[in-house]
């Protein structure tokens, strides 16, 4: 699969071709975080999959254009995860996996070499960590209604746990509601 | 109060819902790398074994040169060649060459000259014949042995150890030996 066949696919959604992808670009990515000693084989694993959802949602916005290979790519993003990550390498504190959301706010390609500024986006971080507590009734409702993009039918059909479409309906409020309470109570 | 936006929100859901897609791949990777090498490391021991039998079977490899040397030694001395029966004199160079420890190969290179002459002759009957190639029969088997090819001595020592020839019973002892 060439580097524009990945992201047709991607922008509609393929998750196959994400399972794909994580497969092509893992030995590379992890060769380069290799040379990171202070990341610990969990760490880089955690970073490579951050890397991975950075580049997705990057390739899902309107406009996106890839003027270099995806790999090159890939690992641009995934040089200032790890610096991000580094950041907070201490021998008390343990990295918090799986809470960062990124923006690539500037790029810069001179062909081969992407310099890349990321911010964190803390909202959508702190939001991610709420999600990963909510409890996994609410999740599994959450990832077939926003990820899987199943229907309300698909729902009901395939998650077996609500009545009816309506039911589907209101426990994915409740959640979104359970959600936003726990993030205001975590900010405060 | 500044609440999140559900943009936010939904963003959050499916780049954590990707990240668990993503979580579930790595895991499927290291069970598949995890099979690989249990694989190959099963087929590192199975080739380990395989070359060891072989080396075990081939140092423990009977001499059977040996054993043919002791019956060798019991057969009887040749006559002295007459000159004008090469049927005779093919005969004892035979066992001349096998007393002598002549090479193997050079021994039943005169063993197949004998049977190309007796199937010719016709000084003897039939009886006679056969009880001369039977005899013969018992010394190929011989150089066989000298040659430690077992597979082709076995059969001739059966053919003999159930004949009437003088070599039978030595014949019986050596397929017991072997």
């Amino acid at each position: 699969m060439t580097d524009k066949d990945y992201i047709t696919l991607i922008k509609s959604n393929d998750n196959k071709a994400v399972a794909k992808l994580y497969n092509g670009l893992r030995r590379p990515v992890l060769s380069f975080l290799s040379s990171y000693p202070k990341l610990s084989p969990d760490d880089r694993l955690d970073v490579f999959q951050e890397t991975l959802v950075c580049l997705v949602n990057n390739i899902q916005k309107d406009g996106f254009a890839l003027t270099c290979k995806l790999e090159t790519y890939a690992i641009a993003i995934c040089k200032n995860i790890a610096s991000n990550v580094l950041r907070k390498v201490s021998p008390v504190i343990p990295i918090d996996r799986g809470s960062e959301s990124f923006d690539v706010i500037d790029v810069v390609d001179s062909g081969d070499d992407v310099q890349l500024r990321i911010e964190k986006d803390e909202e959508t971080s702190m939001m991610r960590a709420v999600f990963r507590q909510i409890g996994d009734s609410c999740r599994l409702l959450l990832t077939a209604f926003y990820y899987d993009e199943k229907s309300y039918k698909e729902i009901v059909d395939t998650l077996g746990i609500y009545h009816n479409e309506d039911s589907a309906k209101t426990a994915k409020n409740k959640c979104i509601n359970k959600m936003r309470s726990a993030y205001e109570m975590l900010k405060c | 109060m500044n609440t999140i936006s559900d943009e936010k929100i939904i963003r959050a859901i499916r780049e954590e819902s990707l990240k668990d897609m993503l979580r579930e791949e790595e895991r499927r990777i290291q069970k598949r790398q995890k099979t690989i090498k249990m694989l190959v490391s099963a087929l590192a021991v199975a080739a380990v074994l395989v070359v060891g039998i072989f080396v075990l079977k081939a140092k423990h490899q009977p001499d059977y040169s040996v054993l043919a040397d002791t019956y060798i030694a019991q057969l009887e001395e040749p006559s002295v060649s007459r000159g004008d029966n090469d049927l005779a004199d093919t005969y004892f160079a035979v066992i001349t060459a096998l007393k002598g420890n002549e090479n193997p190969e050079k021994v039943l290179s005169d063993i197949e000259a004998f049977y190309s002459l007796i199937s010719v002759s016709d000084e003897l009957d039939p009886d006679e014949k056969d009880f001369y190639t039977i005899n013969m029969n018992f010394f190929e088997a011989l150089a066989h042995l000298r040659n430690n090819d077992r597979a082709k001595a076995e059969p001739l020592l059966m053919k003999v150890s159930e004949s009437q020839s003088k070599y039978a019973e030595m014949a019986k002892t050596l397929i017991f030996k072997l």
